[in-house]
């Protein structure tokens, strides 16, 4: 528990205190230093416009945290409550609104996100949607799953029989027992998100007027072999915060488990 | 004479069994036409084996479950889904609770909702309780479930049915789960809070001795239909149905000296139509196949058999 | 004649040294029906996962003593030769018959499946014939998956299966709870027979004593992990001579007496809290402070208790 949240920590302050610890401003380039190595003015080497490496990853953890953290509290948010309601409700309203999440579920993500960004034009508002959007079923499945086994539990029927009202049983009584596996599911959404949010920025359909991860993948493309830190470090930033985020998930599962304490 | 608090009228239950994909669904009919009535303060036993359909009927008394056809009246009005003063205790201690509240907050629930007590005063009733029902609360009322044993999850389980402050108590297999020797502590425990505050209440069980010990009515249930009702001490001594004559005999005593006679042939799948009991029965002749209908043997005394 | 099953002081022990068995010690004679009757908690169950060699948990293990099965230390054998015992010479039964059948599998193909574990391949059909006819169940039967058994029929299936091998012990671990009284009877009885047709030995696992009393020859009475008291059964029945004996049997609910239920206070205690001296005394109401909570009572004559004489008159008259 202890190492992927000081791991967290690390990265919340990196992004939240990016431009005191960056060295200068990140998208200001200085033509005398392109494609400059590693050196002690440069730690991290500078890319193709000059820009230096270290000052572009500090701000695009921005970027990555505010995509992946928007993306999943607002998915796990529709998910969650489309799940209550089809595995509290069932019938009717569980058929409608798993057809509605299998329909989400079948579009290839990549594809779709790429044609919306292509289409209304790049924005990290747009980009945390479309990731939202697409990601809340997996969550809703989960809850539904979950919700729906423990509708017909004995102490949900003592709790209505003790005169709590449905939507407090689901809210009080359930739900928190779905916590670990929906929180579990979070963090990936997270760490998922951030993938796909470089992603995009690799493809181009990032937000220009930011640094990202993604984007310096991008323009590291053409030089991979010229200047191999361009393509490393975001590299590394990027699968280091996914296995922080996962890693956090499995925490949050055990944590949570009440024989556990 | 008064009438009775708690009463069902021909209640029927199906359930849809998974058929096949095309063509008719079976539906499996749990309750076919019960009709129980539970006096104040008496404690009458509801006795099946699995199958019976015992749950079901004990669901849909407390308003868990919407019976298909019949009526459950309290004291006279109509009932339609879970009330106040009629409230249930469960089989599973284990899954009867919350894991993730303290027992305590469980105890609390009804008082601030099917009471609408302010917080500090739930607490201490709900203290107050754990008290009468022997759990001192100092020690168990912050704990979780799993730190509880089997027994004492039960006496949670008891204080929380009382906290809703009910006039009838069904109670499902309450006992099943415990060992022998806690057993007796928790039915004591009932009898005890059914004389002190004037409880009705309906054992659901299989056990015939359970029976014996804390009830004085007892209605015999056999795939759906009460087969045999009477004073508890009658049937148990004199049993007229041939089903409760076989689990009469059937129940195992401690005494190496006495054997059990033979059983009755195990149930079958095959539904004649009559008598449900037709297929087992010893004595089954050709009347059998139109069903009996429940009569009098004697004020007190209900049988559906044509030949008892 | 040598027993059968030699369980000699046996301990079993979690790994933070706390006993789930204590210097237990047990023997089954070839035909013989012994039943071993404890509430939960008390290591009826350990024990027979101690013969087995099978533990349900990591951290649990024998400590002490020994288990010998026809002469054979269990302990010493290593572990491929200890699975070849277990089937082949030991035959399980278990409480909830569903959990160990696969559904998948039709009733024919899980006894099978005991020959082949063994190496027994030729002749399958004919022996699952032969070993369902043994059960008193149709060679139809072979046909049927578990769903379209009856919880009595599911049982008698694993019963076959268990006694596939013509294994010389078997241990049936409270075969009968989960089953209606009236289904009850017909599989107690089968055991009874397998016991006198095949010079099985059978160690029976319950808590029920009704089932004791109708299907064993000898009983011990386990409570907190020790065995309080052993006796042939009508002994035993006519005249327990522990308190906890004593209290077990009033605790019994017969549906032909009209009595208030009998409680004797207290619990089971739980394995990581046993009470020093004898593990009763806590709930006895002939306890003295010394000997009683000071040392533990030897086990002699089939009885560890020291207030023996005391007990003779009842030790719940009062209560």
């Amino acid at each position: 528990m202890r190492l992927p949240l000081l791991a967290l920590g690390l990265l919340l302050f990196c992004a939240l205190a990016a431009p005191l610890l960056a060295p200068g401003d990140p998208l200001a380039g200085s033509a005398d230093a392109l494609l400059a190595p590693l050196s002690p003015g440069h730690p991290l080497g500078t890319d193709d416009l000059g820009r230096d490496l270290l000052a572009l990853l500090i701000h695009g953890s921005r970027v990555s945290l505010a995509v992946g953290l928007a993306s999943s509290v607002c998915s796990l948010a529709i998910g969650v409550l489309a799940g209550a309601v089809a595995g509290w409700l069932g019938g009717w309203a569980d058929a409608a609104v798993m057809r509605v999440a299998e329909f989400f579920q079948t579009l290839p993500r990549f594809v779709l996100a790429l044609i919306v960004i292509a289409l209304a034009g790049p924005g990290i508002g747009k980009v945390i949607a479309v990731i939202a959007v697409l990601a809340w079923p997996q969550t809703a499945r989960v809850v539904r799953a979950e919700i729906a086994a423990l509708r017909g539990a004995a102490f949900v029927d003592a709790a209505r029989l003790g005169g709590m009202p449905g939507p407090a049983i689901v809210l009080r009584e359930v739900l928190p027992q779905v916590a670990g596996p929906v929180l579990v599911l979070a963090a990936l959404d997270v760490a998922t998100a951030i993938l796909l949010e470089a992603g995009l920025g690799f493809f181009g359909l990032g937000d220009p007027n930011l640094a990202s991860w993604g984007a310096m993948l991008n323009e590291a493309q053409q030089y991979l072999r010229s200047a191999w830190w361009m393509s490393v470090f975001p590299g590394l930033a990027i699968g280091a915060t996914v296995l922080v985020f996962n890693a956090l998930g499995d925490a949050a599962a055990a944590s949570l488990d009440p024989r556990g304490r | 004479m008064t009438g009775p608090i708690l009463e069902a009228r021909d209640l029927v239950r199906g359930f849809r069994l998974p058929g096949p994909l095309f063509g008719p669904r079976r539906i499996l009919r749990a309750v076919g036409g019960v009709s129980l009535a539970l006096a104040a303060g008496e404690s009458l036993a509801l006795v099946g084996e699995s199958g019976s359909g015992k749950t079901t009927l004990g669901r849909m008394l407390v308003g868990l479950s919407r019976p298909d056809a019949g009526t459950i009246r309290f004291r006279g009005e109509v009932l339609s889904g879970p009330q106040r003063p009629v409230q249930m205790v469960f089989q599973d201690t284990a899954a009867a609770l919350n894991p993730r509240r303290t027992v305590g907050a469980s105890v609390m629930l009804p008082f601030l909702w099917n009471r609408r007590l302010p917080r500090a005063e739930a607490e201490a009733a709900a203290r107050a309780l754990f008290a009468r029902v022997g759990l001192p609360p100092e020690t168990f009322f912050a704990r979780l479930p799993h730190a509880l044993s089997g027994g004492q999850r039960q006496r949670v389980g008891i204080a929380r049915a009382l906290a809703s402050d009910p006039a009838v108590l069904v109670a499902d297999e309450p006992v099943s789960a415990l060992d022998v020797s806690v057993r007796a502590q928790i039915l004591r425990l009932f009898a005890d809070l059914r004389a002190e505050r004037g409880l009705a209440t309906l054992f659901i069980t299989h056990d015939l001795g359970v029976v014996r010990a804390v009830t004085q009515r007892v209605a015999v249930l056999y795939r759906g239909q009460v087969v045999e009702q009477g004073p508890t001490a009658q049937v148990m001594d004199h049993p007229r149905h041939p089903y409760t004559q076989a689990l009469r005999a059937a129940t195992p005593v401690p005494d190496p000296a006495r054997a059990r006679p033979t059983p009755p042939p195990p149930p079958d799948a095959a539904i004649l139509p009559g008598c449900p009991f037709r297929a087992r029965c010893p004595a089954a002749a050709p009347a059998c196949a139109t069903p009996p209908v429940l009569r009098n043997l004697a004020p007190d005394h209900l049988i559906s058999c044509h030949f008892a | 004649m040598s027993a059968l099953l030699d369980i000699a002081g046996l301990t079993v022990a979690l790994a933070d040294g706390a006993t789930l068995v204590e210097d237990l010690s047990l023997a089954v004679a070839r035909g013989e029906t012994v039943g071993l009757v404890g509430e939960s908690g008390s290591g009826k169950t350990m024990t027979a996962h101690a013969v087995l060699g099978l533990f349900p948990a990591p951290g649990i293990a024998v400590t002490r003593g020994h288990i010998r099965l026809e002469g054979t230390d269990l302990a010493t054998l290593p572990p491929a030769a200890r699975r070849g015992v277990r089937g082949r010479r030991i035959g399980m039964v278990f409480q909830d018959p569903s959990s160990y059948l696969d559904p998948l599998l039709t009733a024919g193909r899980h006894i099978g499946e005991a020959f082949r574990a063994h190496g027994v391949t030729d002749r399958l059909p004919a022996r699952v014939a032969a070993a369902l006819a043994s059960v008193d169940l149709p060679a139809s039967a072979a046909a049927r998956f578990p769903h379209e058994l009856s919880g009595g029929q599911r049982q008698r299936v694993l019963i076959a299966a268990a006694l596939a091998l013509d294994p010389a012990l078997l241990i049936a671990d409270e075969p009968t709870t989960a089953l209606d009284v009236t289904v009850q009877a017909g599989i107690l009885d089968l055991l009874r027979r397998a016991a006198r047709a095949r010079g099985l030995g059978v160690l029976l696992i319950t808590h029920d004593l009704g089932v004791v009393a109708e299907t064993c020859d000898r009983v011990a009475v386990m409570y907190a992990g020790r065995i309080v008291e052993q006796n042939d059964v009508r002994a035993l029945f006519a005249a327990p001579r522990h308190p906890y004996t004593q209290g077990l049997l009033a605790s019994v609910l017969d549906p032909g007496r009209d009595a208030p239920p009998f409680a004797m206070p207290g619990g089971v205690p739980a394995a990581h809290a046993m009470p020093r001296g004898c593990r009763f005394h806590p709930r006895c109401p002939l306890a003295l402070p010394d000997p009683c909570a000071a040392a533990v009572p030897p086990f002699a004559g089939g009885l560890a208790c020291w207030r023996a004489d005391a007990a003779r008159a009842g030790a719940w008259a009062a209560a």
